[in-house]
């Protein structure tokens, strides 16, 4: 039992990138030799492959309800090129 | 905002740092894409991935920033966008081989481990994303979600781990999913 949840560990280690070399080849080593090992192993890779898919999902919807107005991300020379010719409009249709 | 403000806001997690981006290059980076033939939707989809991306990059704590930012995601953008295009030349030469065929069978079966990550209460999903995707020290996500300490995040974290693993096992019978 406590040698099961062990190997848990160094599994979830490794995908999360926190193992040391030394485990790291334990568990390369476990997959080649021992195909239960290796099942738990693929499984796990896609339990956290779709834990950052759902939070990468989450960030792309929080992304998605953000309303850019056209304004918001227009060079500021170009607002001021704008605000100056609507200001001579407006002068010129005041002679006319 | 400065991008080194910025980078700080995003080494703490804070996401408003994320929505700032998006406003202030959506416009450059959206123009990149539509200038390109793409068209305006596939520009907002290949923008927002690559700020996840930049997201993803900023946060892992390896990233060496030797640019602006903006030069940064934009070369992201480019690369995301070249990508699609290959994809998409692909398709219509209707190539197919047994890779495509395996990514398949592994995005449905992430597709259900979704369903039951969205089963899980919203603190157990925060943690786990946060550990997982966001590389979150629980240090951190202790503090991001108010708890006294970090053992309570560890503790928690594994529980909620525990859970989703259930949750994905009984979804399966041995002979489905384990050989």
């Amino acid at each position: 039992m406590s040698q099961n949840f062990d190997y848990r560990q160094l599994i979830d280690d490794y995908l999360s990138g926190n193992i040391s070399v030394q485990n790291k080849a334990v568990v390369e080593h476990k997959i080649a030799t021992d195909p239960e090992f290796r099942s738990e192993f693929d499984l796990q890779k896609n339990v956290i492959n779709a834990i950052r898919e759902s939070r990468r999902l989450e960030l792309k919807n929080r992304l998605d309800n953000i309303h850019v107005h056209w304004y918001h991300s227009i060079p500021q020379s170009w607002k001021i090129a704008a605000s100056v010719s609507v200001a001579t409009l407006t002068t010129i249709s005041a002679f006319i | 905002m400065k991008d080194s403000e910025i980078l700080a806001k995003i080494s703490k997690g804070d996401e408003s740092a994320l929505d700032y981006l998006y406003k202030k290059y959506y416009r450059m980076m959206t123009k990149l894409v539509i200038s390109n033939s793409g068209t305006e939707d596939e520009a907002r989809d290949v923008y927002q991935d690559a700020l996840i991306v930049f997201w993803e990059k900023a946060r892992s704590g390896k990233l060496v920033m030797t640019s602006k930012i903006s030069t940064f995601i934009y070369s992201i953008c480019l690369n995301l966008w070249r990508k699609e295009l290959e994809r998409k030349s692909r398709l219509s030469n209707e190539e197919k081989d047994d890779v495509e065929y395996q990514d398949l069978e592994s995005e449905e079966r992430e597709r259900i481990i979704r369903e039951c990550i969205n089963e899980l209460g919203d603190t157990c999903r925060r943690i786990l994303m946060y550990y997982y995707f966001d590389g979150m020290s629980m240090n951190d996500i202790a503090d991001k979600l108010g708890y006294a300490n970090t053992d309570t995040a560890k503790t928690k974290k594994y529980k909620c781990k525990k859970r989703l693993d259930e949750l994905v096992k009984s979804k399966y019978t041995a002979s489905d999913f384990m050989d």
